[in-house]
């Protein structure tokens, strides 16, 4: 039985529809995140599953019960909010301990066994030596990490955290990343997750949902997202330095590709003619990521597009570069920082047509996840 | 020639009727044409270094040069200096078009010859679309490009940047870093560009000044701050995921010294030369930094030592991955292309080249080098 049971869930303000007819099924245990642009619909996702929104329409259950019905505090989930919604007044400890002390708890505890608990979870989180500190003088890493203690304190069902890196430092964020891997192993609470970073939900999900516009563009494991994203919305959204798209049309008697824009014809494989065949149509918008672009001084078999390069950058260790087909512009990422490259160098370019990814010129649909 | 140099360049501010030292002692040079970046945590001092050369904050003490010219007490005008801001400073009255002509309108440009900057700048930066626009209506990352704009139309000999991309989303971020060296390189202005993202500072300077506690660290090329960063700030401040900072004993084996990392089975063969220093200095202990980038999963030459480990967290990151491994109680991050095959809790052999294995002195946290 899943945990978590959506079935046609739709939710408007007014005339906008922030949720439209959703269905999804979150398993016990699983990690989910809820990936996509600011005004996508996560927060209202989280919202409505929370009991902070009311859907007009579809039914919501967990572990099997319909839940529409039930008020917030009778869900058992708990909800951290982007900003930390800390108490300012509070030290550390009161905000961890207020939820176990909320009259609505069935449960109430004695001042002892409040103590163990926060104990308990603060190891966890390794803050149990900022518990007398007031939140104004915690970093954005250590607010994150209270607010993940309070909404973990009384052992929700379901966890919702709605955007919790995005209000840290890049650098802050990137190791905070890293932690969740073990905070999920410790908790392993069914969690629900937004996120508007490609590299955090590929990084930290079980599976994904990619949103849009309200509604669910794909939905999959990190691989299947990364490397076979349902549309060109996904495409884009998912990847750094951003996919190359370009329009081509296909040759099927020649095994050729022709894209107009850059002026060229390039030679593809028997496999993968034989799925566009099945496909059935010659119009594609082709996607190619900057890292499966590759290239060499010289032409060859392999490097036989010539492209004219033009600035780069180094970001760590890796080399963005710009190049010019005719009037087709391309990104190409190299793991390589020392990479000594001429602004107007002439330089012969090859794809892997393996990694290639065909979309319907049309409905901007992957050629690969057609049913 | 549009160097801009610092000489002795202090900063003073008085708080509650204390001296607070915001900038101490900068020497610099931007060299003409060149893009630095200055690049620290926040309250190091950055801004207040780019507000004194714009003009807007006096120098307390030291001298400014822009040119040749000793600049300390012109004013900002005079300097013919452009400025873009991270909160944008925006007149919000005017539409995005008046906004960005203004200043070519107050030297009595030609509007024809305005109208072409504007429509030339708005593509590169992609607002021609909201042209005629009030700048309220506009969101942060919009209006931060507008901000871009009206100091990119200018066209002025020395251009300083503050934070100018912060608000803008991730993915076009590095498109209109593009455009900042494009406009350097077409135009051939020297920009002074501040930021607390290394990840920017690295890509967008042809040499980066790091400060910290309102001091300068180190000015070099990427090269030079990646692979000889001279304290230990510098090395951890710099470089994605961020390089793995382990606590080492010395021990001397036979003729050798090895750096021993406790309640760990972990062990580094530092280079003679620096063995040599290390022995001549007489320390128990040393701290080490090793690039995640420079750990590697497949041995690449014959002279690459080899350390083990086991991996806690695989992080796939679409185009590359990011592993946590752990020895005893020691962990360390690894970093290596796509690799499905890595899986938590495998054992891994790991290789490093001895000549990346950067030695700090423990407690002065200085670079320990030939």
């Amino acid at each position: 039985m899943p945990k978590i049971l959506l079935k046609n869930v739709t939710k408007k303000f007014k005339k906008v529809v922030a949720l439209n007819n959703l269905s999804i099924e979150i398993n016990d245990g699983e990690f989910f995140i809820i990936l996509g642009p600011s005004g996508a619909g996560k927060t209202t996702f989280l919202n409505v599953i929370a009991g902070l929104e009311k859907p007009e329409n579809g039914e919501i259950y967990f572990d099997g019960d319909l839940i529409n019905n039930i008020t917030t505090a009778k869900r058992d989930i708990a909800l951290t909010a982007e900003n930390y919604a800390l108490y300012p007044h509070f030290t550390v400890f009161n905000n961890i301990a207020t939820p176990l002390r909320s009259s609505a708890n069935k449960n109430r505890y004695n001042t002892k066994q409040i103590r163990e608990k926060v104990d308990r979870i603060t190891k966890m989180l390794n803050i149990n030596d900022l518990l007398g500190r007031m939140p104004s003088e915690l970093s954005g890493g250590q607010k994150q990490r209270v607010a993940l203690g309070r909404a973990l304190v009384k052992e929700p069902k379901v966890l919702l955290l709605d955007e919790p890196l995005a209000h840290v430092d890049a650098k802050i964020r990137n190791q905070l990343r890293t932690e969740f891997h073990f905070l999920k192993e410790k908790f392993q609470t069914t969690t629900i997750y937004t996120s508007h970073d490609y590299k955090e939900a590929i990084s930290l999900g079980d599976r994904i949902m990619f949103l849009n516009k309200g509604e669910i563009q794909q939905i999959g494991i990190p691989e299947i997202i990364y490397n076979f994203p349902k549309n060109t919305t996904v495409a884009l959204n998912v990847g750094w330095p951003e996919i190359n798209l370009f329009d081509c049309s296909v040759n099927f008697k020649n095994s050729q590709l022709y894209c107009p824009k850059g002026d060229f014809i390039y030679n593809i494989s028997g496999n993968v003619l034989k799925y566009l065949k099945i496909y059935g149509k010659s119009e594609y918008i082709v996607g190619a990521r900057p890292q499966h672009i590759s290239f060499s001084d010289k032409p060859s078999d392999i490097y036989n597009l010539k492209a004219i390069c033009g600035t780069s950058e180094v970001y760590d260790n890796q080399t963005v570069f710009y190049v010019k087909i005719k009037n087709l512009d391309l990104t190409i990422l190299v793991n390589d920082p020392d990479l000594s490259l001429m602004l107007e160098q002439e330089l012969w370019l090859g794809f892997d047509d393996q990694s290639l990814i065909f979309f319907d010129k049309e409905t901007n649909e992957n050629v690969k996840l057609k049913k | 020639m549009a160097t801009v140099s610092l000489k002795n360049v202090y900063k003073y501010y008085w708080s509650k009727k204390r001296k607070v030292e915001a900038v101490k002692n900068l020497n610099i040079n931007v060299r003409d044409k060149e893009i630095m970046a200055l690049l620290g945590p926040s309250g190091c001092g950055k801004t207040s270094t780019l507000r004194m050369i714009a003009g807007i904050e006096e120098i307390s003490k030291g001298e400014l040069y822009i040119g040749d010219e000793l600049s300390n007490n012109l004013t900002p005008a005079q300097r013919n200096v452009a400025l873009a801001f991270e909160d944008y400073a925006l007149y919000f009255h005017l539409t995005v078009r008046e906004n960005i002509s203004l200043c070519l309108k107050a030297k009595k440009i030609n509007s024809n010859v305005i109208e072409k900057k504007i429509k030339n700048v708005s593509d590169i930066l992609g607002i021609g679309d909201v042209l005629d626009l009030k700048t309220t209506t506009l969101s942060g990352g919009q209006q931060q490009r507008v901000s871009l704009a009206r100091a990119l139309v200018r066209n002025p000999s020395i251009f300083l940047l503050d934070e100018p991309i912060s608000h803008i989303e991730i993915q076009k971020r590095y498109r209109i870093l593009a455009e900042i060296k494009e406009v350097n390189r077409k135009f051939g202005s020297t920009m002074l560009y501040v930021t607390h993202n290394q990840t920017e500072a690295v890509a967008v300077g042809a040499r980066i000044g790091i400060m910290n506690f309102a001091e300068l660290q180190q000015v070099g090329t990427r090269d030079e701050i990646f692979n000889n960063p001279v304290n230990l700030f510098v090395a951890g401040f710099v470089g994605q995921p961020p390089i793995n900072i382990i606590k080492c004993k010395i021990i001397s084996e036979k003729d050798t010294i090895i750096l021993k990392v406790e309640n760990s089975s972990l062990k580094f063969i530092p280079e003679a030369k620096i063995a040599k220093i290390l022995y001549k200095l007489n320390l128990k202990e040393v701290i080490l930094g090793l690039r995640p980038q420079n750990i590697f999963i497949k041995k690449i030459s014959e002279k690459q030592k080899s350390i083990k480990g086991i991996i806690e967290v695989v992080e796939f990151l679409g185009e590359d991955m990011h592993l946590v491994s752990r020895n005893g109680d020691q962990k360390f991050s690894v970093y290596c292309n796509v690799d499905m095959g890595l899986k938590k809790d495998k054992e891994l052999e790991l290789f490093y080249d001895q000549n990346k294995l950067h030695l700090f002195h423990p407690e002065t946290e200085k670079l320990i080098s030939v």
